[in-house]
């Protein structure tokens, strides 16, 4: 009976040994492991944010860009182009003839400089966002991306209207990042853009029957989401998005009164 | 060995004045019955030594059968529930207490003087019930981001003490004292490892109040 005892004595401090050492390892184990996790998230977010500070930065940079072009082309141009004119009619004034020396040179330099003026303003806006519309840019896009074989976007553009080249340059960068998306993370084989006019209000929906994703996880931690609510927001327009694991992803952005 | 001793008053004593150093820390949470569950602890300890000097040891006995053992049960399993306060933890602090009880009456009228492994029934059912708690609130933090910030959560120190010194010192308290007396060498190494146990919770409590994030 004692030599029982004492075996399942021995045998009891045993196993609550064993027990708190098998914790102790158990739980250092577990947190090496989430840790591990955490750091790397940190990494990634850490990453995502710089980038995401880098387009914002280019994005500042393009706007500055269109401002200083569009203010060369709209008011110093123009202002040098009366200037210009002047010259010429004081040239081709009679009463003015003992100047026509001193004036020719004016107006040959103002003329130069306007050549000069609008190269750097066409330089620094892009070119074809300032003289094709949205609808072109998009078909433009829709060609390329189809090229590829990667997959099919087909686009159907109703509203053909002219917008600004701020509003042209976010909708379309809206619609680069979506069709990135849709290759990139979802494999989508199929693309449908719609741009259509309703009642002031321009509708650009763009729908891929990629395996789409769980909205309550990744609308936090995509920076491509993010970016795309951004320009859409600073258009003062709103977006919808709709996702589901395995069913595809729609987004659909509406923009009243676009100019 | 009594220096030992010692040294364990003085790690109750710490314990206790750090929970009132850091009382800021604790006032507006569950924590704050903790420094004065210490203090009690500290002054039924104190009293049991001195009732031994005086040899007034069956009142030391009733003391800690009837009084100091039940309240650090109840105590302790209160506040595992004072964590969450959801109706799972009522639930347990419901079921462990009745069980417990039950066991310390059984214990009492059917038990008495019976010199076998049931000397410390309702000691070792009362420990079984603390090591589940403990064990429940370390399944939910290893699963948990919280896991992350362990250092700040004072329930981890504690959990920890507590695990440490009951499930640590269950086979020697739950043993018979017939048995004790086979394995003279084995069981005063293991005494002494039971107060190195008893002093290493009470660090570990210290250590929580320390570094215990305030709210």
């Amino acid at each position: 009976m004692e030599k029982t005892e004492i075996i399942l004595f021995i045998l009891l401090f045993n196993l609550i040994l064993i027990f708190l050492i098998g914790s102790v390892i158990y739980f250092v184990y577990q947190y090496r492991k989430r840790k591990i996790i955490y750091d790397n998230e940190k990494v990634e977010t850490s990453k995502k944010h710089k980038l995401e500070l880098l387009k914002a930065q280019v994005d500042g940079q393009e706007q500055t860009m269109q401002f200083i072009a569009r203010e060369i082309h709209d008011n110093v141009t123009q202002k040098l182009t009366l200037a210009s004119l002047y010259s010429q009619m004081m040239d081709a004034d009679e009463r003015l003839h003992a100047f026509k020396e001193n004036i020719q040179p004016i107006s040959h330099i103002l003329e130069s400089s306007l050549v000069e003026l609008r190269s750097l303003s066409k330089a620094l806006i892009d070119n074809s966002l300032q003289q094709k519309t949205i609808g072109e840019l998009i078909l433009e896009e829709t060609r390329i991306v189809n090229s590829t074989g990667m997959t099919y976007v087909s686009a159907h553009i109703e509203d053909h209207a002219n917008l600004s080249v701020e509003m042209k340059s976010n909708l379309f960068r809206v619609v680069q990042e979506f069709i990135q998306n849709s290759l990139k993370h979802a494999q989508a084989k199929k693309i449908e853009i719609n741009l259509t006019r309703k009642n002031h209000q321009l509708c650009l929906s763009l729908r891929d029957d990629g395996k789409g994703f769980d909205m309550n996880t990744s609308m936090e931690k995509g920076m491509g989401l993010n970016n795309m609510k951004r320009r859409i927001e600073s258009l003062n327009g709103s977006f919808e998005l709709i996702s589901k694991k395995d069913e595809g992803t729609t987004m659909i952005i509406l923009l009243s009164n676009p100019t | 060995m009594d220096y030992l001793r010692y040294i364990l008053f003085f790690t109750e004593l710490v314990a206790m004045v750090a929970g009132f150093v850091y009382w800021d820390k604790v006032k507006n949470t569950p924590w704050k019955w903790f420094p004065v569950y210490l203090f009690f602890i500290f002054l039924f300890e104190s009293t049991g030594e001195l009732l031994i000097y005086f040899s007034y040891d069956d009142i030391h006995l009733f003391m800690y059968d009837y009084i100091v053992i039940p309240m650090q049960f109840i105590f302790l399993y209160t506040l595992f529930y004072l964590q969450d306060r959801n109706e799972n933890s009522k639930k347990w602090l419901i079921f462990l207490s009745s069980v417990y009880f039950a066991s310390l009456c059984f214990e009492k009228i059917f038990l008495t003087g019976a010199n076998d492994w049931f000397n410390q029934f309702s000691y070792t059912i009362g420990v079984i019930g603390l090591v589940m708690l403990a064990i429940r609130y370390f399944d939910k933090l290893v699963h948990s981001e919280s896991l992350l910030l362990f250092k700040s959560d004072m329930m981890f120190w504690v959990a920890s003490g507590i695990l440490f010194f009951y499930l640590g010192t269950l086979p020697f308290y739950g043993v018979p004292d017939s048995l004790k007396g086979k394995m003279p060498h084995f069981m005063n190494m293991y005494w002494i490892a039971t107060i190195l146990l008893d002093m290493t919770m009470y660090i570990l409590f210290t250590l929580g109040f320390i570094w215990k994030r305030q709210k």
